[in-house]
């Protein structure tokens, strides 16, 4: 049959992918409290810089993922400035900073690309043959960077000064800066990793589905959706949420058509969230 | 902020009304009807938005109950040939009714949580609507009888009903719920503890708003005799947010300025309107960083200026007499 590990595969696949995406919306809305609705246009513009820079440029595809990552930590790091910073308590300003720059973001990606469909070169070719089943080498790759990156993530959060640094921000700034801890100078680093794993998952999206210019709408509500179940300040309830997530989003397909699949893993979550409205795994904020 | 209702405040709604009046007189043609329709259509929802948002509270679904009353309008018409006043009546309840029964669980959420679960809410409305069989799926609703055969006897039934939804929100704001929501955004602890029941009246504000949004939606249903699903999108809601934030949402006429102004600007340059996102969004970044208090709030913010430098000159006159 070989149904229910195809499935596993692919929601390991889309969870690895959805989690990196929404590590960087997790640590802006933890450390900082600003709910950064443009994260998924700028996943989207990382993906376009990487299909140009592939297909015009003529680079390779792993090259072209590392460049498109540091243009968006610059961009992160410029968000935490100018964004970020001065708008710290107004949720309304964020709001309207962050959807200006979405409504921006994807009228340029229709006016660069138009309407027809791109796809970024696929990152390896070929099958893997397991025995029981066939694994194809774009879904491992595609998975294997998402874990190396987590792992390094978990790493730096959990090991690090500088993971130690962000978990003191977001129990108290003021705490944190009388403590010494440089508090801006930490979240425009948090800020720009956090925009560069975005990069990375919106590279491997780009090439494991397609590239266009709504590819950020569907991850903006993942992302949002999973960061909110998981609760303010829980990097575990990140991974476990995204799993989830991504076991909806891969079984739901399966049994109904596509719209009622996305309605009813959509319920699914309203009514998680109506339970829990702090999430499941956080502190209150 | 108990605003005095005095005849001074009423003079730029009778301008705007006497403009929306005289204007198709000039611009006549069936496109300019079209877009001074959807001007007032986006008003209303923007107007509606702000009801809601009395109570402190950010909602990002508001486009999905716009959609629910321009849904159950158009099926009421199309499949009963019911007569407009009863199907737009009617979408407007159906709005109302079912932002109650989903707005029960979730009033009792503040802030960020409210704006979020409202938002994943509306995303799943209109992914309900896509997968319906009565609501024709993603092709949408076609083939809904017209309001009016005549266009501008539709943009005056238009204006006419955005009028009425306009005056019953201004009424609603300035009586005595509207101030009871207004001490609920200031402090839902206060005002709980002198016994105002919270959900009750934030539940009140999402019924009012949500029938006001579904009579609108429901009217330019019937106007525009199609209903795309892809049209009442998260982009939608968070437009009709735009609105209010941008023209200024601590006034009543904040929405009202926002939805016109950022409506008209992508038919400002017929040629140009691939370029107009840019512009509007260049526009919201201008208010959000330099105008606090949004479009309508200029006024004050130039008098607060005066008053300040008037203060500071006076401290120098003292300065100098005292040296």
């Amino acid at each position: 049959m070989g149904v229910i590990p195809n499935i596993m595969v692919n929601a390991l696949v889309l969870a690895s992918m959805y989690i990196l995406a929404s590590l960087g919306f997790a640590f802006i809305f933890n450390m900082l409290g600003s709910v950064n609705l443009a994260h998924g246009a700028f996943y989207m513009l990382a993906a376009y810089i990487t299909y140009y820079l592939c297909a015009k440029a003529g680079l390779n595809n792993w090259v072209a993922m590392l460049l498109a990552a540091i243009v968006l930590a610059a961009i992160g790091i410029v968000m935490e400035r100018f964004v970020f910073r001065p708008f710290q308590t107004e949720f309304d300003r964020v709001v309207m900073v962050s959807v200006a720059l979405m409504t921006m973001l994807q009228q340029l990606a229709v006016q660069v690309s138009g309407s027809q469909t791109i796809s970024i070169p696929a990152y390896g070719n070929g099958v893997l043959d397991l025995g029981f089943m066939t694994l194809t080498n774009e879904k491992l790759i595609t998975f294997l960077v998402g874990l190396i990156l987590l792992i390094i993530t978990l790493y730096i959060v959990y090991r690090t000064k500088l993971g130690m640094q962000m978990e003191a921000i977001s129990q108290d700034r003021l705490g944190a800066a009388l403590q010494g801890i440089q508090v801006n100078k930490v979240a425009m680093l948090v800020c720009g990793m956090g925009f560069a794993l975005a990069a990375v998952a919106g590279a491997m999206m780009g090439a494991y589905q397609q590239v266009s210019s709504n590819m950020g709408d569907n991850i903006n509500v993942r992302i949002l959706m999973l960061v909110m179940l998981a609760g303010a300040g829980s990097m575990n309830g990140i991974l476990i949420t995204g799993f989830l997530m991504a076991l909806l989003d891969s079984v739901c397909p399966i049994i109904w058509d596509s719209y009622t699949a996305s309605a009813i893993a959509c319920s699914a979550v309203v009514v998680l969230l109506l339970i829990r409205p702090k999430g499941f795994f956080g502190h209150e904020m | 902020m108990t605003e005095k209702l005095n005849v001074k405040k009423g003079i730029p709604y009778a301008v705007l009304l006497l403009i929306f009046l005289v204007l198709p007189i000039f611009l006549h043609t069936s496109y300019w009807i079209g877009v001074l329709i959807m001007v007032l259509y986006k008003v209303v929802g923007s107007v509606s938005l702000r009801t809601i948002s009395l109570s402190g509270t950010l909602t990002f679904a508001h486009g999905t109950f716009i959609a629910l009353g321009a849904y159950c309008a158009g099926i009421l018409a199309r499949n009963l040939g019911l007569p407009p006043v009863v199907t737009i009546i009617a979408g407007g309840l159906f709005a109302a009714l079912v932002s109650v029964i989903t707005g029960f669980p979730f009033v009792r959420l503040k802030g960020m949580y409210y704006s979020m679960a409202s938002m994943f809410l509306g995303v799943t409305l209109v992914y309900v609507i896509k997968a319906m069989k009565i609501t024709g799926g993603y092709h949408g609703l076609t083939r809904i009888p017209k309001l009016l055969q005549n266009d501008i006897a539709c943009y005056y039934v238009f204006l006419a009903i955005a009028v009425v939804l306009i005056l019953i929100l201004f009424r609603f704001e300035f009586s005595r719920i509207g101030t009871t929501l207004r001490a609920l955004a200031q402090s839902q602890d206060v005002a709980s503890s002198i016994g105002v029941n919270a959900r009750f009246y934030r539940l009140l504000a999402v019924g009012m708003g949500s029938f006001c949004a579904g009579v609108a939606g429901a009217a330019y249903g019937l106007y525009s005799t199609v209903l795309s699903p892809t049209n009442y999108d998260m982009t939608f809601s968070l437009w009709l947010l735009m609105y209010m934030l941008i023209g200024g949402e601590d006034y009543f006429i904040g929405p009202i300025i926002g939805a016109i102004i950022f409506v008209l600007i992508p038919e400002l340059g017929r040629g140009l309107s691939a370029y107009a996102p840019f512009l509007t969004g260049a526009c919201t970044l201008i208010v959000a960083y330099l105008l606090p208090g949004g479009l309508a709030g200029i006024p004050d913010l130039i008098r607060k200026k005066k008053e300040q430098k008037a203060i500071e000159a006076s401290e120098g006159r003292d300065d100098r007499a005292s040296a």
